[in-house]
């Protein structure tokens, strides 16, 4: 059973790390989109109908989906300087508490998250935009599986601290 | 219950999630969710925190922070930096205290081209440091101005944090950039006559820095100039699409980072894996802001339905004072936030309270804006959690402790304390810009 959860925190943390990396790409592809919708309102005197809804699909996919490579690398911004007071022997169980605590708070969230997204799903919402994409769909489905992707990661850490295989963990949870 | 007992209870949850380490993004989240069950109940409250949640995803202002991250991380990687330094080192010319002040303008420079402190402080300790360290500079002094210098990109625009101001205030960013300008430019000039000063007075603080091109003749040095030439365009780039409403503040990021990319390519040090990194680190640190503003978006949006905000507002508007102290009192409440949260979640949970205030008491939400900048870049330096200190620190040599750092930024967070006085007691410093381009 050890090994068993000890592969699955393996396999989440590479999944997370593959996803994070890739999502870096998307905040490219969002930059260029901008930068093109400059040049061919100005240069080309063609401003586009899509550019501004797929720059904020593709980000917002970014930085919804990276929160996993953000958890797995400790990168959640935090205050640690009860860990000066307490020492790093009561810190160590804080984390445990604080990964467990985020955990239940974001199930919740994903809770919140499920009924708006089980909504559009069956009846889809548009922008109402001039390029009426479907795009709020998407978002709230996106929400709702970075939500998932957040605890899964959650879990891979608690993993990790049950079995004392934690890495460089000196920033948040 | 009533609102004033469930504020204090927030608090109290806020604090005691917040001191055992959870995230902070995390703690308002949990603290929004907990609050909405138990007021509205279970499938009310998730559909208000579900509401909320959903509205970040629409901000468009919000990606220019990916953008502005990114052209500062592929700056950052560039070398740009040591090549403004070398070129300011020369054309700044022989005088006692030179090297401080020119990393104040090189700190300026900087900041108009990316709006990221944390970077800013990285490379000036980096690049200015170990040079005025290895020319006898005082050390305190060398700390402070390059803490301090660095934070200027608080303030001076393209800042994301009058991005974020401007999204929760709902205010126009572009004004918010052109009435920054000035306030910004003015603590460069304290800084600047602090040290000429300072070095006047304490010749054996800043030994003269001499390099054989110093000598030369002004003409002759102005070849020198090509280390800020490309810098230089790529600030009058940005700066001058908003300012002249060219493009949206999210579009000009988006020029500005492109403008990064082709400078780094002319520098010929541009590499797949320089931007690989870039972009990896990019992912980093918005993936850990976004959490941030969804937490406080959601605990600022249940806080104000119930009540919440009218009560806060109501309580700030009946002070039996002057309306300039109701904003010195709200300056005061973000500094006191400023000693335990982070200023995305302080501007995200105080200015839909305080932005309404403000208007009420017949005051212009962009000054207020300027002042609120101000004010977190005096956070930026102030002990316990002044995160300027910390990045200074993560990269200055191992004998500069944390404590000197600390102290070091003192005399520069009194400065930084004298410009929010100005801009406080004159508006106009602030506002004559954006009414000019208007």
């Amino acid at each position: 059973m050890k090994r068993l959860f000890a592969l699955y925190a393996d396999a989440m943390d590479n999944i997370s790390v593959f996803v994070g990396q890739a999502c870096s790409v998307l905040f490219f592809a969002c930059i260029a989109i901008s930068a093109l919708e400059v040049v061919l309102r100005y240069g080309f005197d063609a401003p586009t109908l899509w550019s501004t809804e797929l720059a904020m699909t593709l980000c917002a996919s970014a930085w919804v989906l990276s929160v996993g490579y953000v958890t797995q690398r400790h990168r959640h911004i935090s205050i640690t300087m009860l860990e000066l007071l307490v020492g790093p022997k009561v810190w160590h169980i804080f984390r445990l508490l604080q990964m467990v605590i985020a955990t239940g708070a974001v199930i919740a969230l994903s809770m919140a998250l499920y009924h708006p997204a089980t909504k559009v799903l069956a009846r889809t919402e548009y922008s109402g935009t001039a390029l009426n994409s479907m795009a709020p769909t998407y978002l709230k489905v996106l929400l709702l599986v970075g939500t998932i992707f957040y605890i899964l990661q959650l879990l891979a850490n608690i993993i990790r601290w049950v079995q004392g295989t934690e890495g460089d963990v000196s920033g948040g949870h | 219950m009533g609102i004033e007992i469930i504020t204090l209870l927030i608090v109290i949850s806020l604090l005691a999630l917040m001191a055992i380490g959870l995230p902070l993004g995390i703690t308002t989240l949990t603290v929004s969710l907990a609050t909405a069950v138990l007021y509205f109940g279970e499938r009310a409250g998730f559909f208000v925190v579900a509401a909320n949640v959903g509205e970040v995803l629409h901000k468009y202002e919000l990606i220019a922070v990916p953008f502005f991250v990114f052209m500062a991380n592929v700056l950052e990687r560039s070398g740009i930096a040591k090549s403004m330094f070398d070129s300011m080192a020369i054309m700044g010319g022989r005088f006692r205290g030179s090297v401080g002040v020119q990393t104040t303008f090189v700190a300026v420079l900087l900041a108009a081209m990316s709006g990221i402190m944390g970077g800013e402080i990285v490379m000036l300790g980096l690049i200015a440091l170990p040079q005025m360290m290895r020319l006898g500079y005082d050390r305190k002094l060398a700390i402070g101005i390059i803490c301090a210098a660095g934070a200027l990109a608080t303030l001076i625009p393209p800042s994301v944090v009058l991005i974020i101001y401007g999204l929760a205030a709902q205010v126009s960013i572009t004004k918010l950039f052109a009435a920054s300008a000035v306030p910004g430019l003015i603590l460069a000039t304290l800084y600047v006559i602090y040290i000429l000063v300072r070095v006047r007075l304490r010749p054996e603080m800043a030994p003269v820095y001499d390099v054989p091109e110093t000598g030369l003749p002004f003409f002759q040095r102005l070849k020198y100039l090509k280390g800020i030439i490309l810098p230089g365009i790529l600030i009058g780039a940005v700066l001058g699409v908003i300012y002249s409403g060219v493009a949206t503040v999210t579009e000009a990021a988006a020029i500005g980072a492109v403008g990064a990319v082709i400078v780094a390519g002319v520098r010929k040090e541009l590499t797949w894996v320089m931007c690989r990194d870039a972009m990896r680190q990019t992912v980093l640190t918005v993936g850990s802001i976004i959490w941030l503003v969804i937490g406080a978006v959601s605990l600022i949006g249940i806080y104000n339905r119930i009540g919440g905000g009218d009560f806060l507002r109501g309580v700030l508007t009946s002070l039996d004072i002057g309306p300039i102290w109701v904003i010195v009192v709200m300056m005061l409440i973000v500094m006191v936030l400023g000693t335990f949260l982070e200023w995305i979640a302080i501007i995200f949970i105080t200015v839909p309270i305080f932005a309404p205030v403000v208007v009420d008491l017949g005051f212009d939400p962009v000054w207020f804006g300027v002042l609120f900048a101000m004010n977190i870049q005096m956070y930026y330096l102030s002990p316990p959690f002044g995160p300027a200190c910390f990045f200074l620190k993560s990269v200055a040599p191992k004998e500069v402790t944390l404590q000197e750092i600390f102290v070091a930024v003192l005399p520069f967070i009194a400065l930084q304390a004298v410009g929010l006085f100005l801009v406080l007691a004159f508006p106009q410093l602030a506002l004559w810009l954006p009414a000019m381009l208007d």
